[in-house]
């Protein structure tokens, strides 16, 4: 059955949303307020977070944004199946919250983010009730998997690699150019950074193996060899498939800052610019994954900046 | 009736036929992406209706030469002429430049009128910008009007 939702009216109320994207001015206003009630003054005073019942903190005013944005994109979407891959991050960090609460038998609940694509209630009931079978195949294929781990680590490790899998299994049935793109970036990114971390670390081959994912344009052997290697020497270890020059320069400019927090950055910029060149296609999904992730890293910004004062 | 009668009256039906399916598919497209910006700005709607409008035309053209076609063969008043076979595929002929153009350039003109409205939504002055652009594909359509109107007046 078709979806009833169609890509030029999804894109049409996407364009009227972007109007409310924080511009420039804004952003001066946000950097100068001298402390977060002033931010938040600001904030109001543009409409961010207008739903918010509590006016009083800026995470929460983020919050109470990001839930609507995030209730926007999911009854608007023309194809929930491709945008529902940007939320199994959520899934990804509540499981992990989850499974370890479970493994050091704290309780969790009230960290766990309510945007991901299984409910909240669900999800904690399995938890509760120790049941699985109600959850997507997917998800509890992967708790299933994490059950048995006692180190924590792993448990990451374990749900991190298997929500990628599902992410590149969606999209070997449910094909779509732009998101592949990207998400051959992210699992670029999840291998390049592994391979720095691991080094940087002096972590041993076989644990960098097993942060690696297949389905990056990098090939996954010439991460392996990257292993031990020094700083400088890393950028040839990226300089393959259809991206090799932005890996090549992102590497470059780590031999020479040795910031990972700029790896991420910059790898993450070049994911997102996949998707922002595609933010004027009115009939495909560009523009709903480009508000997506435009308020995602608004709401970031908002955060660090806040965070400063 | 003759058998040029019979073909000069499927040229008719075709010119309103396709020109029709085209201007109510861009129609439906550029609509498409009208409801989704006045969803959120119900005061654009004014802006955006001329936009949907404009894939519309197509469908007039059609509508137009097949009236041209009917009268130019007595079909209209009820009394039709007798026209051999190679004058009735001459008229379905002169049928066929409105008819694929108007289907392909309604379609194209509806996609374009929905990039227009979508970036009327984002900056509302820029519709006029809009206009101009989704009317420049109406150019095509007006063109392969006159090729059909000619072919028909020179029966």
């Amino acid at each position: 059955m078709m979806h009833e939702i169609s890509y030029p009216f999804a894109v049409g109320r996407i364009k009227s949303l972007e109007k409310n994207l924080l511009d420039a001015t804004v952003w001066q206003q946000l950097t100068d307020a001298n402390n977060e009630n002033t931010m938040l003054k600001i904030l109001k005073e543009h409409g961010y977070g207008s739903q918010s019942e509590d006016y009083k903190s800026v995470s929460k005013v983020v919050a109470s944004e990001m839930k609507v944005v995030d209730h926007e994109i999911k009854s608007l979407s023309p194809d929930p199946v491709l945008t529902n891959l940007f939320y199994l991050n959520e899934d990804a960090y509540n499981l992990k919250l989850l499974l370890k609460g479970r493994l050091l038998k704290r309780d969790v609940t009230k960290l766990l983010h309510p945007s991901g694509v299984v409910p909240l209630n669900s999800l904690m009931e399995a938890f509760i009730n120790e049941k699985w079978n109600e959850l997507p195949v997917s998800i509890e294929s992967v708790i299933k998997q994490s059950l048995e781990l006692q180190d924590p680590f792993e448990i990451s490790v374990k749900v991190d690699k298997a929500i990628l899998s599902i992410i590149r299994e969606t999209l070997i049935h449910h094909r779509n150019r732009l998101i592949e793109n990207y998400f051959i970036v992210r699992f670029d990114a999840n291998n390049i950074l592994a391979m720095i971390r691991g080094n940087a670390l002096r972590w041993t081959s076989s644990k960098i193996n097993s942060l690696l994912v297949p389905g990056g344009s990098i090939e996954m052997k010439m991460i392996e060899r990257a292993i031990g290697k020094s700083d400088d020497q890393l950028s040839q270890y990226v300089s393959s498939g259809s991206n090799r020059f932005a890996y090549r320069r992102i590497v470059e400019n780590y031999a020479e800052d040795h910031q990972l927090s700029n790896v991420e950055k910059r790898l993450d910029d070049f994911a997102f610019s996949i998707i922002h060149e595609q933010k004027n296609d009115s009939f495909g999904i560009g523009p709903v994954v480009n508000y997506l992730l435009q308020k995602r890293r608004e709401a970031s910004s908002i955060r660090i900046i806040a965070a400063k004062k | 009736m003759t058998q040029g009668i019979i073909i000069a009256a499927f040229g008719a039906a075709i010119c309103a036929l396709l020109s029709g399916i085209g201007s109510a598919v861009g129609v439906q497209i550029a609509g498409q992406a009208a409801a989704g910006v006045t969803s959120d700005q119900p005061d654009l709607f004014g802006k955006v209706l001329v936009l949907q409008a404009l894939p519309g035309t197509q469908g007039i053209y059609g509508f137009l030469l097949a009236v041209l076609i009917l009268v130019q063969t007595g079909l209209i008043s009820g009394n039709p002429h007798s026209i051999t076979v190679m004058q009735g595929w001459a008229y379905f002929a002169s049928a066929l430049p409105i008819a694929i153009v108007g289907l392909l350039s309604g379609i194209a003109q509806g996609k374009t009128a929905a990039a227009a409205i979508h970036m009327t939504g984002k900056d509302p002055d820029s519709s006029a910008k809009g206009i101009t652009m989704t009317a420049l594909v109406e150019t095509y359509a007006i063109l392969a009007l006159l090729a059909s109107i000619l072919i028909l007046f020179s029966i």
